[in-house]
């Protein structure tokens, strides 16, 4: 402690010289110069608005006019641009890229996605705006925001920056209620549907072998899989392709209540992760799948989101992690 | 004593400076040039013509930025890599008459120290990216160490048919030998030499058909990937200086050093690495990256029995000439 006090004190008489003062204002002056000057953003993309990112470094916009190459490692990078929609799985890989930028930092969120989670924001996968997660200097609406707001956003950090403004605070608007938050209220129960796929059916003990005749007669290519939820039952429908004759084939699964089929990975090694897809998604099991793990959402997540039944205020909470847990993110990780 | 600290130190001090000068603004014509062949403007807004000051911002905004170690790594070689690669890659420089006198050391056998020294960068390059304790810094500088141990083959082999042709491994007397005629018109085997040694001096500056190990789309940025601040600054540096090394090396042993075609002087040297380090560019621009299965084949199947045979060649030309000038 007695160091940092005699420190101190160093510096009060340094101060008292004549022109100290204007010394260290125009050192100070020079580097937020030099940091205005050459920030480097990480090369790092997200949905759509990327694109337009993307754009604006390259041949007609050309951010390298004001100084800025991307760099691909956190590490170098000044500069972080959100640009696309932040999904909760991404949250957490967007925060742990930003503590391992070296500082000083700063961020941008472009598009009205990052900025507030856009026309998802209700979707129970996405994040009602990057800074939820991490601090936000310059928000540039648009949706996508073109090449010109893109660069307009970048002068306004280096006026930001100019200023002398090093290092950016956490967004510090008081926590919304829980209950501005909470999701769309579902009043009714969904409507009973009547639709009802005629195409061929088969039984779901036959779907192995089904499948090794189909694949005997040539059909190898497994289209895709995909499910669909009836509301009564949950359907599945299987399209097979022949690349020899041109043909596809199609049939369909009726699923009892078990929710349990057996697996074809064994039979098309395609069909591995749009089973998981489908585990993920509707919470059909198959049966002698080698490795059936979730796929997009996160690991501890709960409950089917594609399942009717489904609905985001429901007992199968957390639907995304609420605005506390995004402050715990904050401090913790 | 204090006269001769002045004496002693005073060259180096030049040479470091006019060399970080240039390597600086290598950066910038980097730039410029890779700008102008993907019709862009470049550095721009920083500095008035054209944005000269853009390498000073960059310098000083790195030596602002924080120092990150990462977690577990061994913080003592760590921070070694990046000294021992600057100070390598300034010391092959000792042996250059690059500067406007002599080289600061003259010795007999100066080419053969420069590859010495030179061929050392590669111990600094690997302890950095060991210590990083980075999967991708690890297989960044297999790859580097893979590439860069067989590329010295044929460079340095390349380098010696000249050497045989001329009689010696002087730099001095690489030059007077070249008042005549360069090198590079020598018929056959000056055309020779030089293309396997710019083909293995790309790869030795990790320059784009061969720059493995700075994959962006597979290894992040590298060996540098977790150096932060004035460390990578350094990295980058040093880099250039490598580079630059290399083609002032060139530029003497093919290009003729001082010897011009109106006049002679030492800062020819350096216009002709110049130019030479222009051509990189324009390939690094233009071309994709190569596997590191073809780029390993490509050396030890075609360059380096190549680089043998015009080695053969140079010997048995050299015998017989002197045999019948006897
Ligand atoms: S703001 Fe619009 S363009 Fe940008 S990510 Fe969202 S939907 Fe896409």
């Amino acid at each position: 402690m007695g160091d940092v006090n005699k420190s101190l004190k160093d510096i009060g008489t340094f101060m008292k010289l004549p022109g100290a003062n204007l010394f260290i204002t125009s050192t100070d002056q020079l580097f937020n110069w030099a940091k205005k000057s050459s920030l480097w953003p990480l090369s790092f993309g997200l949905a759509c608005c990327a694109i337009e990112m993307m754009a604006t470094f390259s041949s007609r916009y050309d951010l390298d006019r004001l100084g800025m190459i991307t760099r691909a490692s956190p590490r170098q990078a000044d500069l972080m641009i959100v640009a696309g929609t932040v999904t909760v799985k991404m949250a957490e890989r967007i925060k742990t890229l930003y503590d391992q930028m070296a500082g000083p930092k700063w961020v941008i969120a472009a598009g009205s996605c990052a900025i507030s989670g856009d026309h998802y924001r209700h979707i129970y996968s996405v994040v009602p705006g990057v800074d939820w997660v991490i601090p936000v200097d310059v928000y540039v609406p648009g949706c996508p925001p073109t090449p010109e707001a893109f660069i307009d956003g970048i002068l306004e950090l280096q006026n930001i920056i100019g200023e002398g403004k090093t290092s950016p605070t956490f967004n510090s608007s008081p926590v919304p209620e829980e209950k501005t938050l909470s999701p769309l209220e579902v009043t009714k129960p969904p409507k009973k549907s009547k639709n009802v796929i005629e195409s061929e059916f088969i039984d779901k003990t036959n779907l192995i072998n089904h499948s090794m005749d189909l694949k005997s007669q040539g059909f190898t290519y497994l289209k895709f899989i995909t499910a669909t939820d009836f509301d009564t039952n949950i359907v599945l429908t299987y399209f097979l392709g022949n690349n020899v004759s041109n043909k596809e084939v199609e049939f369909n699964i009726k699923l009892d209540d078990d929710m349990k089929v057996s697996s074809l990975s064994n039979i098309y090694s395609g069909a591995d992760w749009q089973e998981r897809e489908i585990f993920d998604l509707f919470g059909i099991i198959f049966e002698g799948h080698p490795n059936l793990k979730r796929i997009m959402m996160p690991d501890e997540w709960i409950g089917h989101p594609l399942r009717k039944e489904y609905v985001m205020d429901s007992h199968y909470y957390p639907y995304r992690p609420t605005r506390k847990e995004y402050e715990k993110w904050k401090t913790e990780l | 004593m204090f006269n001769s600290f002045i004496e002693f130190a005073l060259p180096i001090f030049k040479t470091i400076s006019i060399l970080i000068l240039i390597v600086a603004y290598l950066v910038w014509l980097e730039r410029k040039v890779a700008a102008k062949m993907q019709s862009r403007v470049g550095p721009y807004s920083v500095g008035y013509p054209h944005g000269w000051l853009q390498p000073l911002a960059d310098a000083l905004k790195l030596m602002t930025k924080d120092d990150s170690i990462p977690k577990n790594s061994d913080s003592l070689l760590f921070n070694l890599g990046p000294v021992w690669i600057m100070v390598v890659s300034l010391a092959s420089f000792a042996l250059l008459p690059f500067y406007f006198n002599n080289p600061m050391l003259n010795v007999d056998l100066s080419f053969m120290l420069f590859i010495a020294i030179s061929s050392l960068i590669i111990i600094g390059i690997f302890i950095s990216g060991w210590s990083s304790n980075n999967k991708y810094a690890l297989i960044s500088v297999l790859r580097m160490t893979a590439q860069i141990i067989s590329y010295e083959i044929p460079l340095v082999i390349s380098l010696l048919i000249p050497c045989i042709l001329i009689g010696s491994l002087s730099f001095g007397e690489i030059i007077r030998y070249q008042e005549d005629t360069w090198i590079i018109f020598y018929p056959l085997l000056g055309q020779l030499s030089f293309i396997i040694f710019f083909i293995s001096a790309l790869a030795e500056g990790n320059r784009i058909p061969f720059d493995l190990s700075e994959a962006e789309s597979e290894l992040i940025s590298g060996y540098t990937t977790e150096y932060s601040g004035i460390k990578f600054a350094l990295f980058y540096l040093a880099e250039y200086v490598h580079l630059f090394g290399i083609c002032v090396l060139g530029s003497i042993i093919f290009f003729g050093g001082s010897n011009g075609p109106f006049f002679s002087s030492n800062i020819l040297i350096v216009i002709k690495a110049l130019l030479f380090f222009t051509l990189i560019l324009f390939i690094r621009w233009s071309f994709f990256r190569i596997r590191i299965d073809q780029l390993l084949k490509f050396n030890w199947v075609k360059l380096i029995p190549l680089s043998f045979a015009g080695l053969l060649l140079a010997c048995l030309l050299k015998y017989y000439m002197d045999f019948s000038s006897l």
